[in-house]
């Protein structure tokens, strides 16, 4: 038996090519995904990452709707000019309440892992509605649509629930309470609340173990 | 991050990937090097025509692929000995991103180290004077201060102060400079509608544009602007950079001078936020950002 | 059988060609405007649906569902029954995918306008969509395995192996990757998380880019190649050995899009030596096919659809070459998260799978109504508009991606980054420029074809073609 007898026999059946696909294109799966899924450093919160509240929460599925992970990453790389240029580098433990995750691809425009705190609010709500009023080579889209929609009310705590059901620990009084938090706040108010608190729990954490 | 729950992932893993790439070597190479006709060993030199002329040729595949495919896979069975990727294994190496970092911090501190100390050392007037250095020092500004106060750091949008005029709002000393960028700055003018009123608003805002003038001794919005705003910005107007209270009588102004801005001020109150970048920068970027922009 | 047909089912393979071509042209036209917003970047008007954000996905769905899979399964249908020799197996299946794939991409495309958006990259549609692919991907697999299954001949061809792994692979990866908890009708929350959603997110990114865009493309190459050279694909022994060693190590590559990023070392390793053994599968198919048409080199001067399949191998030999190399470690520091990795998408996007499409198309076309291309020399001038769209393009986005990688990592003489995140983004604006031209061009092109194809099947009827007689040594008993 050599491989090209074995290949005529799937080649004149097709349940067997179809089976030997699907057989020879699972081990890669089967060696790469399923073990991640169970190693630890990548389901465990590090210190100080909590799960996004109703307000982050809303903010960030705003950003997920504007698809500014198409040209925003979310994921500092453990070289030298990125620590330098961001922060500290992305670690595993920061993402776990991220479904899904918003690592990106692309950086048409900077990083934004560690964006929280590094502007004021203000600044953010000036730069979302037109970004060449502060910085006027920047070729980012300018949301002006944000600040004038009310943000939804009405699935937050669908929305929380479901996460729940998922692991997050959310209490059910926060659950209860969600839809009051965002009571009177535009979109953009949501989006800059997750902005800020984007990439912060690991610093905050660092700055404890220091002190 | 070797880190799987237990051995059986960890031998799942490179068990998986050895027999499975063996497998490889073994179709490409039984493949390879089977007869020269073994396809059509049972028809003779019959060959199968699919819609009338497709037929598939029998010329031998060129034996550079198979040095293609086989270096590739030598290359990956040496990187997988050397390198973290069966499983637990961490490679002969005991390479990991962790430690790439380190060791890149190592060359850069052997690099840089001694150079960044004597920045932080130096004197501000000694900085100052090295155009190198202050090339360097503006592209930190630019890097983490104009998107806020400006590419030329004059300020913009009616909110973020200008840096390259005389009058600061924190103060203009380097003490002064170097803790509002360590640890920010938050400005807590309140809302004065209520105490004041729509008229007293409208008085207020007319009395602070004429301070320092003649006519403001006799101005109706004097009474109040000495009951309700001497305490920060000083009966002349001059402000109190220990409070961040701008001064009130001169032309510079931050949110605009016009008397609707003033009034805005009053009706909404300021809370202009300069964050802290005390964990964004180390000693050599503040310093070099102080001797950049004190005057 | 009485009732039997007789005719191979061509009208579903025209109308299929028909969309493809209209996804083309509206997909390229929707990527010139984003490459537009980039250089204007005030041009969506302040338009939540004209946002770069929300257009971009747009862009790629468009491509990869409309054009590329319409194209898949119009030449997948068109092949397997002449290489099955048998007429479609359930023809009113194919006819009901047919539509309900376009009612599938064209809903779709509104709903990312709206913002219904789950962010991961080609899988963005929202959950309901994601049922409806599934449903109509089992239909895609029920008519293709089927006709596989009633054929007439023996031996599966070479083409049917590709196709076949498309449609098996995709379906795998497409469920797997798209769970999820629905919240709403336009929203839902990913099953695996963080890191985990990312291994599995790429594993489904780098093989919707492995069995669709390169293993069905492939399998357009296995048939349409050899029969437009006539002659017989050049090493059988090549295609086998590379059809296997291209299953195997394909799905494992996907984690070269996570290099030192926030996973684990062992996963990128292995994502990464995979990514190199790659190389060899993806160039023996190249080998093959230009020695195929290597006895019929003079057919190149006058075959606007053989120059454009032969153009479309050297492509995906660069791409197959520069991919690899961007999965090295070392290398992939530079490259990753610059527009390199565009420059790299569009050789393969636009010089591979592009040019296969038309290639085959201006084959097929003809063909199906029976008749000569309208304008020879019109498809000669598309041939150089893609030509040179192409290479523009990817030189720019090339040049961009290196300069833009390197400048960011670029340290001055005290240890200082060398260039802030503004100064290099301004400097992109002459790439960003001719990427714009690129497009333009490229798309002028498609639209010529577009025109061209028009005229030529304008008031025709498809031909009927009879599937021939079975060499009895290969028959199939019925």
């Amino acid at each position: 038996m050599n491989g090209m007898s074995l290949h005529k026999k799937l080649e004149e059946n097709s349940a067997l090519l179809i089976f030997g696909i699907l057989f020879v294109s699972s081990i890669g799966g089967l060696v790469q995904v399923l073990p991640s899924l169970y190693q630890e450093s990548l389901r465990t919160a590090s210190v100080n990452t909590r799960p996004y509240d109703a307000v982050e929460l809303t903010g960030r599925d705003i950003y997920i709707r504007e698809g500014c992970s198409v040209c925003h990453s979310q994921q500092i790389r453990p070289i030298i000019a990125e620590v330098e240029r961001y922060g500290p580098y992305s670690r595993a433990g920061e993402f776990v309440y991220d479904r899904p995750f918003m690592w990106g691809s692309k950086r048409t425009g900077p990083d934004l892992h560690r964006i929280g705190g590094k502007y004021s609010d203000d600044w953010h709500y000036i730069h979302l509605i037109d970004p060449r009023s502060v910085v006027p080579a920047s070729i980012m889209p300018g949301y002006p649509w944000l600040a004038k929609r009310d943000v939804k009310t009405t699935d937050i705590q669908r929305k929380m629930r479901a996460l729940k059901t998922l692991g997050h620990p959310y209490e059910e009084a926060d659950i209860e309470n969600s839809p009051s938090a965002l009571e009177g706040l535009k979109e953009i108010d949501a989006l800059i609340r997750y902005l800020q608190m984007m990439g912060t729990s690991f610093v905050e954490a660092e700055e404890e173990v220091q002190s | 991050m070797a880190d799987l729950p237990n051995d059986f992932w960890s031998a799942w893993i490179a068990i998986i990937t050895v027999i499975s790439f063996v497998a490889l070597a073994w179709i490409v190479f039984s493949i390879y090097f089977s007869g020269k006709d073994s396809k059509t060993a049972t028809e003779e030199s019959v060959e199968p025509v699919w819609d009338n002329d497709l037929r598939e040729g029998n010329n031998a595949p060129p034996l550079w692929w198979f040095w293609l495919i086989f270096s590739a896979m030598i290359f990956s069975v040496i990187y997988l000995i050397l390198y973290p990727g069966m499983g637990a294994f961490k490679g002969v190496l005991n390479w990991s991103q962790d430690s790439r970092l380190d060791d890149s911090y190592e060359v850069y501190n052997d690099q840089f180290g001694d150079k960044r100390i004597e920045i932080s050392a130096s004197s501000l007037s000694k900085l100052q004077n090295n155009t190198g250095l202050m090339t360097t020092a503006e592209r930190i500004f630019t890097r983490n201060c104009a998107a806020c106060h400006g590419e030329d750091g004059r300020g913009q949008a009616s909110l973020f102060p200008n840096l390259m005029d005389v009058d600061w709002q924190w103060g203009s000393s380097a003490q002064q400079i170097e803790q509002s960028i360590r640890l920010g700055r938050n400005a807590m003018m309140p809302s004065w509608q209520a105490a004041l009123g729509d008229e007293g608003v409208d008085q207020v805002a007319s009395y602070v544009m004429t301070i320092g003038s003649e006519e403001a001794d006799s101005h109706p919005g004097k009474a109040q602007y000495n009951q309700f705003c001497v305490a920060c910005h000083g009966a002349d107007g001059a402000g109190n950079p220990l409070l961040g209270a701008p001064n009130l009588n001169d032309d510079s102004w931050i949110y605009g001078g016009s008397v609707e801005d003033i009034k805005r001020a009053l009706v909404d109150g300021r809370n202009g936020v300069m964050p802290a970048f005390n964990d964004r920068l180390d000693d050599a970027q503040i310093k070099l950002l102080v001797a950049f922009l004190v005057r | 059988m009485a009732t039997e047909q007789q005719y191979y089912y061509d009208d579903v393979v025209k109308r299929l060609v028909q969309f493809s071509v209209i996804w083309a042209v509206v997909a390229m036209a929707v990527g010139v405007y984003l490459a537009a917003e980039l250089v204007w970047p005030t041009i969506d008007f302040g338009q939540p649906w004209l946002s770069f954000g929300r257009l971009r996905p747009l862009h790629t769905n468009g491509i990869i569902f409309g054009f590329g899979v319409s194209a898949l399964m119009a030449t997948g249908f068109y092949s397997v029954q002449r290489t099955c020799h048998v007429p479609l197996f359930a023809p009113r299946l194919a006819w009901f995918l047919c539509y309900g794939w376009q009612l599938l991409v064209f809903l779709g495309g509104i709903s990312l306008l709206a913002g219904w958006n789950t962010s991961k990259e080609y899988a963005e549609l929202e959950w309901p969509f994601d049922i409806a692919i599934t449903v109509l991907w089992v239909c895609f697999a029920i008519v293709f395995f089927g006709t596989i299954a009633i054929r007439k001949i023996k031996p599966i061809y070479i083409s049917n192996w590709f196709y076949g792994a498309l449609i098996i692979v995709v379906a795998i990866v497409h469920i797997v990757n798209n769970l999820a908890i629905p919240v709403t009708f336009s929203k839902s929350y990913s099953l695996y998380a963080g890191a985990q959603d990312a291994i599995v997110q790429w594993w489904y990114g780098h093989n919707a880019v492995g069995f669709l865009l390169t293993g069905g493309f492939l399998g357009m190459m296995y048939y349409f190649l050899p029969k437009q050279a006539g002659k017989p694909i050049w090493s059988y022994k090549l295609s086998v050995v590379a059809f296997w060693a291209f299953t195997y190590s394909y799905i494992w590559a996907g984690p070269h899009h996570l290099h030192y990023n926030a996973i684990p070392e062992w996963v990128q390793s292995l994502g990464m030596v995979m990514s190199l053994v790659l190389l060899a599968p993806s160039w023996a198919t190249m080998v093959n096919g230009i020695m195929t048409v290597s006895g019929a080199w003079e057919k190149l001067r006058t075959d606007p659809a053989l120059k454009f399949i032969v153009l479309s191998l050297a492509f995906y030999g660069l791409a197959t070459f520069e991919g690899p190399m961007m999965a090295i470690r070392s290398v992939n520091v530079v490259s990753h998260f610059t527009d390199w990795t565009i420059g790299h998408v569009h050789s393969g996007a636009l010089g591979w799978n592009a040019m296969i499409t038309y290639g085959t198309f201006y084959f097929l076309v003809p063909r199906l109504v029976g008749t000569e291309l309208y304008s020879v020399k019109l498809a000669n001038m598309h041939f150089w508009l893609a030509l040179a769209g192409t290479m523009l393009y990817i030189v720019s986005m090339w040049a961009a991606g290196v300069s833009q990688g390197l400048l960011w990592l670029s340290l001055d003489s005290t240890g200082e980054l060398s260039y802030s995140f503004r100064d290099i983004m301004a400097s992109m604006a002459p790439y960003y420029g001719l990427r714009f031209i690129a497009g333009l061009i490229f798309l002028a092109g498609t639209l010529l074809m577009a025109y061209n194809f028009y005229m030529t099947t304008r008031s025709r009827e498809t031909v009927k073609v009879k599937p021939p007689a079975v060499d009895p040594a290969f028959g199939v008993a019925s």
